[in-house]
């Protein structure tokens, strides 16, 4: 079964690097710039399927969501980033998200690629609970948009450097519309948790390191939603302000376990 | 006589306004800040000279009255008294801002390194080391919790447009975080070690110290362990190298077939219990480990070795099947599935009752939970003791209907997102406004 896992993975690598390669001649605004555009997109959604279909095979296979490893929950954040970019990218038509999510997809699963995990059927009894799959779920879904939220911010500072661009609210939308769509998602994962924890160990928040954490990234994204709505500070700083959010969001997701405090937690992820 | 034109000019000169007081003003970040740093920077100086020093609120019900009197009088006082400068300063956004980043901020400690007994010592000196009950803490928490009601008092009436999930969600949050705060002190947790073959018993531990009588009585009827089959692993010993372990993904069965690293491995028998005991090395000491009959090939087909070998803890060569000069194949013991106890209750009012406890399936008995937590994991399946927590927590309908006030707020709110996403207009050179 776990034979096939590296070669999807590099069909999907090869699909979105292709993707980010038609980019190029489909900016050159020639008589075939929409068909490259086309293509692009394309390969995109076929990478897309490759992730679902490895989901998929990995749930069938392991007899168990594939939500325990920290490399599981990589293969949903790469499959869900260009889902949720693609809708937005869609309906807003805009070319903003293209780069980030791909890079970032590419990045999430060259990781996987290069660092395999040794996978096995065994879910312990505490995760063997009906909150296990929306918890997590949700919480990539969150990462996600805010993921993107920082790539689109980045994206913005980037190319507004390069064409010595002023930086206007306008730069702020779909930042700050993936942050409006990811804080909440944010929050019903923090209280999904909390809800699984009164079931499992009888305490809905101990400020484990992984909760505290988690409270941090929350936090943080809370307060870039409170800003707009004061006097507006400059666009720029706004935006490195959402990019750096989301370091605190990594923190939460990988840093804690190169942290001191990773032995206290309880919420190390099993590999 | 010729006006002097110096009093002209005086007379026309505008007068200077009276300096505004640093507070008299709209409060913005500079005012939020000094605010909120003095605060949480007198809390935690008076932490750092009492280190040892914890919040406790008083006993059931002055709990609930502490907390939430103050926030009940802010609400009522930002309705009765309006936009007043204090009021606003306190319930805007730049405090908003300000109190969640110290909250955050003094939280960090906590995320970063140990606390408790493991803190580092200059998290001890600065009394840090137990955060969530330092001053600090509860003062930027309070804060947190004023700015809330305030915010609540002043969009709670008249009701505009978007007020709705605006008071579910940050109603929610206060009802929630306010609940939580006032409960935390009335939250009573106990574990209870129930032998087999002992009679009931009502003592449980809330510390080493502290013991507290249940009120009612358990008696562990039967506990049980089932596990996941054994799997296998490839150990790689180089002379210098740390150990390379290469790990299976397969249950171990007869007939199974699979590849680790250069070798195919087939189990060809299997004994579920083996009469062999395990290594004195091991520290699993009466049952009976998981027998396989193995054959191992290499890449080339070639068969290397076929031997029995049996589940162990330990990466050792005494229960592991060596092949060649460096590599040595071991059958990992399968790690718990399930784990559950067949335990009698008896209640005050007399009645007896079997239940069965599992992780994640807590029981209710007489206003508390009993959730199975542990056993001796060293002897297994024949565990002599399982290990059950008692939990009282009368805060938790309040904090519970502060959580999904939140939820439905912010289901709402995605909702708001996806209809804006959703009646985006198009420009005509392709560039949506939403």
């Amino acid at each position: 079964m776990m034979g096939w896992i590296p070669p999807t993975l590099g069909f999907v690598l090869v699909c979105w690097t292709g993707s980010v390669l038609f980019l190029w001649p489909a900016g050159r605004k020639t008589q075939r710039s929409l068909l490259w555009s086309r293509l692009s997109s394309t390969l995109i959604l076929v990478g897309l399927a490759g992730i679902v279909a490895l989901i998929a095979g990995l749930w069938i296979g392991l007899d168990r969501p594939p939500l325990r490893t920290l490399g599981e929950t990589r293969l949903w954040y790469a499959g869900l980033l260009p889902a949720i970019g693609l809708i937005l990218e869609w309906r807003l038509h805009t070319p903003i998200l293209r780069i980030p999510m791909l890079l970032f997809g590419i990045l999430f699963v060259g990781i996987n690629l290069v660092h395999p995990e040794a996978l096995d059927k065994t879910l312990m009894p505490a995760l063997q609970s009906p909150w296990f799959v929306p918890h997590v779920v949700v919480y990539m879904v969150a990462y996600a948009a805010l993921g993107l939220s920082c790539g689109a911010a980045i994206w913005t500072l980037l190319r507004s450097g390069l064409a010595r661009r002023t930086l206007t609210g306008e730069d702020l939308r779909l930042p700050m519309l993936l942050i409006h769509l990811g804080l909440p998602f944010l929050t019903f994962g923090l209280v999904f948790g909390a809800l699984w924890a009164k079931e499992a160990w009888g305490h809905y928040w101990t400020w484990d390191p992984k909760e505290t954490w988690a409270f941090l990234t929350w936090g943080a994204y809370l307060i870039l939603i409170h800003l707009p709505h004061d006097k507006p500070i400059p666009a720029r700083r706004q935006l490195w302000l959402i990019a750096s959010a989301f370091v605190v969001l990594l923190a939460c997701w990988f840093g804690l376990n190169y942290l001191p405090a990773a032995n206290a937690s309880v919420h190390s992820y099993t590999s | 006589m010729t006006p002097d034109p110096t009093q002209a000019q005086l007379s026309t000169q505008v007068t200077p306004p009276a300096p505004v007081s640093f507070w008299a003003g709209e409060w913005r970040y500079p005012q939020t800040l000094t605010l909120v740093i003095g605060l949480v920077g007198v809390a935690e100086i008076v932490q750092a000279w009492h280190p040892g020093l914890a919040v406790q609120l008083p006993a059931a019900p002055w709990n609930w009255v502490v907390v939430f009197t103050p926030l009940l009088v802010l609400i009522v006082l930002r309705r009765v008294f309006g936009a007043t400068t204090l009021l606003s300063g306190l319930g805007g956004i730049p405090m908003a801002v300000t109190a969640i980043s110290t909250w955050t901020l003094v939280c960090l400690p906590g995320a970063i390194w140990p606390q408790g007994a493991e803190a580092p010592g200059w998290q001890h000196r600065l009394g840090l080391d137990h955060v969530i009950s330092s001053l600090p803490f509860v003062a930027s928490l309070g804060l947190v919790l004023m700015n809330l009601a305030l915010a609540v008092g002043k969009r709670i009436y008249p009701w505009e447009q978007g007020t709705f999930p605006f008071l579910l969600v940050h109603a929610g949050l206060l009802l929630g975080l306010g609940s939580a705060a006032a409960g935390a002190g009335e939250v009573i947790r106990a574990q209870c070690v129930l032998f087999r073959d002992t009679d009931f018993t009502s003592v449980a531990f809330q510390s080493k110290e502290h013991s507290l009588e249940l009120p009612f009585g358990l008696k562990l009827l039967d506990f049980r362990l089932d596990t996941f089959p054994p799997t296998l692993l490839l150990v790689r010993q180089t002379d210098t190298k740390t150990p390379q372990i290469l790990a299976g993904h397969k249950f171990v069965s007869v007939g199974m077939e699979e590849t680790i690293g250069p070798y195919t491995f087939r189990i060809e028998e299997q004994m579920p219990a083996s009469a062999m005991p395990p290594p004195m090395a091991t520290n699993k000491p009466s049952s009976s480990p998981v027998a396989i009959k193995i054959s191992v090939w290499n890449e080339n087909g070639t068969i290397l070795k076929s031997g029995w070998m049996i589940a162990d803890h330990r990466i050792s060569g005494e229960s592991g099947l060596p092949i060649g000069d460096h590599d040595l194949v071991l059958m990992q013991s399968g790690s718990p599935k399930l784990f559950e106890s067949r335990v009698q209750i008896h209640t005050p009012d007399g009645k007896t009752q079997e239940a069965i406890l599992q992780v994640n399936k807590p029981l209710s008995v007489s206003g508390w939970r009993l959730y199975q937590t542990g056993y001796d994991d060293r002897s297994g399946a024949t565990s002599q003791y399982s290990i059950i927590e008692a939990v009282r927590d009368p805060s938790l309908p309040a904090v519970y209907t502060g959580l999904f006030l939140l939820l439905a707020g912010c289901t709402i709110h995605l909702w708001n997102v996806a209809k804006r996403v959703a009646t985006v207009e198009r420009q005509p050179e392709g560039r949506a406004e939403a």
